[in-house]
């Protein structure tokens, strides 16, 4: 209704930094200060990669050695979060296991966000055969389940951590692909694209000059909320036997070496169970921040 | 002005709170308008009228904006204090609102006959087949051809000026006492803005609802407005009878503005630009906020200037010191215009571009298989040469062809038939290291310079963009010719390192031609440069656009709807309509002394700034042709007011004897003979 019509009454943009979506620092305090959701989230990862980093000094005891005097301790003072079926300290094993639980989400997401949004923007901006080709290889790989398909990969390539972090990685490309193929369609269209083809800019020019800035935005809040995934894929292949391998402190692992011990010593499965999840969520709960900050149709308010 | 106001707005100052602190919009507005009566609200963008119409009945997100003083009166009723209920009531009964995007003023997924209902019913008990029966009623009232078919059409069937009708017959659905129209025409092509403002002046003198127009062009202003206020920077500058301000304006910015229109400047010369960009309220100063851009700024011009009374008229008011002092402004006379002399082109020499026989036609409306069941023929045979160093502007309505033109020409868009030869050589037959050296002789300057510039790339980047990747220049020595470009265009060195985001329209514009003129070419496409300026920055841009020219011999394609802008700009100029020329020769011969008949169709439909000259409503039919299904014989025909037998043959573009130019038109000489 015409009269009630509320699109254009939007308060006029600010005059500055009104457009510059990842460049805008103060727009984002300020969009983040108002989400406490996204703070929270911002928070936990923050916990999470100092964890990480001061592994070795804050870690109680060292995450390999065994304690058969105290195996299978419930938690206490000394454990916090108890020992396992070797009487190695759970907490320390989930400190350590950080580095690499964190590590191998952080290695599956730069892989298949680099080779993705490259494949997508050049096949978006190519069109014609080549964007159908490359588009139909892409709708083969989705349409695996993709855990399956990463199982089948890790199982090929042997279990090894960096083996599974490699089939994960391939198994979620075809999702940056499909982002980044989108945001090429529209950007091509662009006149600042159209100007760069009249001095006579090449593909590979406009794709790393023009495309792949412009749809970093989605791109990244898309990679955000991916991590939280990735880390529970890749626990889930440790869980199975394809991912970490013991004695390494991996949280996917630690789950699942402690599911016979569920019943009985609740804590051994569940704390790292906890530290996936936290994580998880923590990852999510900033990706939604960023897509809300990203998007343009909130600006303003 | 008798009785009680329609709207009285009283003292309103009003801002947004924002993450960069509170943003003032409007400081110590009031408006009133009478009972009948259709007021003008004129202001570049940023002056803030938008916001006050929008705040007339509340539309503005209550939560993003603070009234920090003031006072609204609907009719006597206060709309600031108003309840939800109330201000519904208000809304649509008492005061309804056209916008300047009818598309996305109306739901796309509702037929258009059920959303006049709905408007009706709304505020009205009347039956679902009697609101239907007053919403055909209304809709052949707004001149709604078929009224029957567009109620069950969706709005994306419409055109837009069938839409804005639509709009219109909503807002007119339950006789409110005050129409608000934000820009409703901006978005239209002239023939039809005519017709859609003289609909709008009729409807309204009929009903004697009072209208609140809001709009930037101060032309459509003297045609339909009885008052007028001025607007700059969130503040009333100057207000009046339409006559007096747009003939004898006392405040030193409408003066300015008026100064500014190509319309009434000398073809070829300079405009009177005003310096700098329109101020925005954001960034106040204290005292008068023209300040900083006005010729007659002196000393008094710190405090804040109220409304002084004129001395001829005591209605017309202005915000400026120098009205209360009419000695100094006297004394302060116009600055005298600088002739300069234009270049001739060089008539002797090859043409610098060649088009012939251009066609273009897109693929429409595929079946099944894939097979494109209609086209649309966006350029039906183009034959045109543009010589070196002269301007030719090309000049039609939306769907014409003529951005399609410079897509070719720019070697952006293939044509479907017919050669684009550029100083002797095909530009769609060159290939590799050839095709290399001619692109960089022809560059181009689109429309809208916010989405012709890269946002995440710094200025420099972008001037020196085809620089890296057609020169390969090193670092050091691009930096040198970037720094140059820009000077010549005029941008302050040191912003260089900045986003293009942080610039204004009219800086952006500069930037996009920089980077254009970085390979130093021979012809430059300008696309509607500067179609989405304000005309204080358009008149900058055209200096700019002209100097370079004299100074750099450049070839000019100029491509605009702006009738006045191409008037002053081209020495040739090509009509352009459903993808062909029907009239081409010398600017002051043909935008003067029309011959085609749609060329004074055209002419007739573009509002002058001389109140005295009225609308005129010169076309038969009211909508441009649809471009899938080409009209037999002479494409104008079934609008054309002086079809006759002969007309249903197709017509060619043929040089008119006794002058220097084309017309496709049969009867050109004998209609040109008449006057």
């Amino acid at each position: 209704m015409a009269n009630t019509e509320l699109m254009e009454g939007r308060p006029p943009e600010p005059v500055i930094g009104s457009s510059s979506g990842l460049l805008d620092w103060r727009y984002m305090r300020y969009r983040f200060a108002r989400s406490p959701l996204s703070m929270l989230g911002l928070a936990i990862i923050i916990f999470v990669l100092a964890m990480m980093a001061l592994a070795p000094w804050i870690s109680p005891y060292d995450p390999n050695k065994l304690d058969l005097l105290h195996r299978l301790a419930p938690p206490s003072a000394a454990h916090w979060f108890g020992t396992d079926q070797v009487g190695r300290d759970i907490l320390s094993r989930i400190i350590w296991g950080s580095r690499t639980s964190v590590t191998v989400g952080f290695g599956i997401v730069a892989i298949s966000m680099i080779s993705g949004t490259a494949i997508g923007a050049f096949s978006g901006l190519a069109g014609g055969g080549i964007d159908t080709a490359i588009m139909r290889v892409m709708d083969v790989l989705l349409s695996f389940p993709a855990f399956v398909m990463a199982m089948a990969l890790a199982a090929a390539l042997g279990p090894d951590l960096t083996n599974a972090m490699l089939a994960i990685a391939v198994v979620r490309i075809p999702f940056y692909v499909r982002l980044a193929r989108g945001q090429a369609l529209s950007l091509r269209e662009r006149p600042y694209v159209k100007a760069a083809e009249t001095f006579g800019a090449s593909r590979i020019h406009i794709v790393i000059r023009h495309i792949i800035p412009n749809a970093m935005a989605p791109i990244i809040v898309q990679s955000t909320l991916d991590i939280g995934v990735a880390i529970l894929t890749a626990s889930a292949l440790s869980f199975i036997g394809l991912g970490a391998q013991e004695p390494t402190a991996e949280w996917g692992a630690m789950v699942a070496s402690g599911r016979d011990f569920l019943l009985d010593q609740w804590w051994y499965p569940t704390f790292p169970g906890m530290a996936i999840l936290v994580t998880a969520v923590g990852f999510n709960l900033l990706g939604d921040g960023l897509r809300d900050i990203f998007d343009p149709r909130l600006r303003g308010k | 002005m008798n009785g009680q106001a329609v709207i009285a707005i009283k003292d309103l100052a009003l801002e947004f709170p924002t993450y960069r602190g509170v943003i003032p919009a409007l400081a110590g507005v009031s408006i009133e308008v009478a009972p009948g009566e259709i007021v003008g609200l004129v202001g570049e963008s940023g002056s803030g009228k938008s916001v006050t119409a929008m705040s007339l009945i509340r539309l503005l997100p209550e939560g993003a904006m603070r009234v920090s003083q003031g006072q609204i009166l609907l009719l006597g009723r206060d709309v600031l204090g108003a309840n939800e209920a109330e201000l519904r009531d208000m809304r649509g009964r008492l005061a309804s609102m056209i916008f300047q995007e009818p598309m996305n003023a109306l739901n796309p997924t509702i037929r258009i006959g059920k959303q006049i209902v709905q408007v009706i019913r709304q505020h009205e008990t009347v039956s679902e087949a009697e609101a239907a029966n007053r919403a055909e009623k209304l809709l052949t009232e707004m001149q709604v051809q078929d009224a029957r078919r567009v109620m069950r059409s969706f709005p994306f069937e419409l055109s837009g000026g069938m839409r804005q009708r639509v709009l219109i017959a909503m807002a007119f659905a339950c006789n409110p006492k005050l129409l608000i129209a934000d820009e409703p025409t901006t978005a239209l092509d002239v023939t039809v803005q005519a017709q859609v403002l003289e609909l709008l002046r009729e409807r309204a003198r009929e009903r004697g609802t009072s209208v609140l127009f809001i709009t930037h062009d101060l032309a459509v202003v003297a045609q339909l407005c009885n008052r007028v206020y001025v607007m700059y920077a969130g503040r009333i500058v100057e207000q009046g009878l339409t006559s007096a301000v747009l003939r004898h304006p006392l405040h030193p910015y409408t003066s300015a503005l008026l100064r500014s229109l190509p319309e009434g400047a000398v073809p070829k010369q300079p405009l009177a630009a005003i310096p700098g960009t329109a101020a925005s309220p954001a960034h106040a100063l204290a005292g008068c906020a023209f300040r900083p851009r006005c010729r007659f700024a002196y000393e008094p011009c710190t405090r804040l200037p109220p409304l002084f009374p004129g001395q001829e008229d005591p209605t017309q008011r202005a915000a400026c010191w120098l009205v209360a002092e009419p000695a100094t402004s006297r004394a302060r006379a116009e600055a005298p215009a600088v002739e300069i002399a234009a270049p001739a082109a060089e008539q002797a020499a090859a043409p610098l571009l060649q088009l012939r026989g251009l066609e273009m036609r897109f693929p429409a409306e595929v079946n099944w298989l894939g097979r494109p069941q209609a086209h649309v023929h966006a350029l039906n045979g183009v034959d045109l040469e543009i010589r070196r160093g002269e301007t030719l502007g090309v000049v039609g309505e939306s769907g014409c062809g003529k951005t399609t033109l410079g897509q070719a020409v720019m070697r952006l868009q293939r044509p479907t038939a017919g050669q684009v030869i550029f100083d002797g050589a095909d530009i769609w037959a060159a290939s590799g290291e050839a095709l290399a050296t001619l692109r960089r002789r022809f560059q181009v300057v689109f429309q809208d310079p916010q989405s012709s510039l890269d946002p995440r790339m710094p200025v420099a980047g972008v001037i020196g963009e085809p620089l890296a990747v057609a020169d390969r220049m090193s670092g050091a020595e691009r930096q040198a010719r970037v720094m140059k470009l820009a000077e010549q265009v005029g941008l302050r060195p040191e912003l260089l390192a900045r986003y293009p985001h942080e610039f204004s329209g009219g800086q952006r514009q500069r930037i996009a031609i920089a980077r254009a003129l970085a390979l130093e070419p021979s012809l430059l496409v300008l696309d509607e440069p500067t179609s989405a300026l304000d005309v204080s920055v358009q008149a900058q841009i055209l200096n700019l656009l002209g100097e370079l020219q004299r100074r750099l011999h450049l070839t000019y394609l100029f491509i605009s709807h702006n009738v006045a802008v191409i008037r002053h700009i081209a020495d040739r100029v090509a009509v352009m309509y459903l993808g062909q020329i029907v009239e081409l020769g010398e600017a002051s011969e043909v935008l003067e002394q029309p011959a085609h008949p749609y060329t004074r169709a055209l002419l007739a439909a573009v509002p002058k700034l001389d109140s005295a000259a009225g609308l005129q409503m010169p076309l038969r039919g009211t909508e441009l042709p649809s471009n899938r299904r080409l009209p037999a014989g002479c494409f104008f025909r079934e609008r054309c007011p002086f079809a006759v037998a002969g007309c249903e043959q197709p017509q060619a573009l043929a040089p008119l004897p006794g002058t220097t130019r084309s017309v496709r038109c049969h009867r050109a000489g004998e209609l040109l003979a008449a006057g």
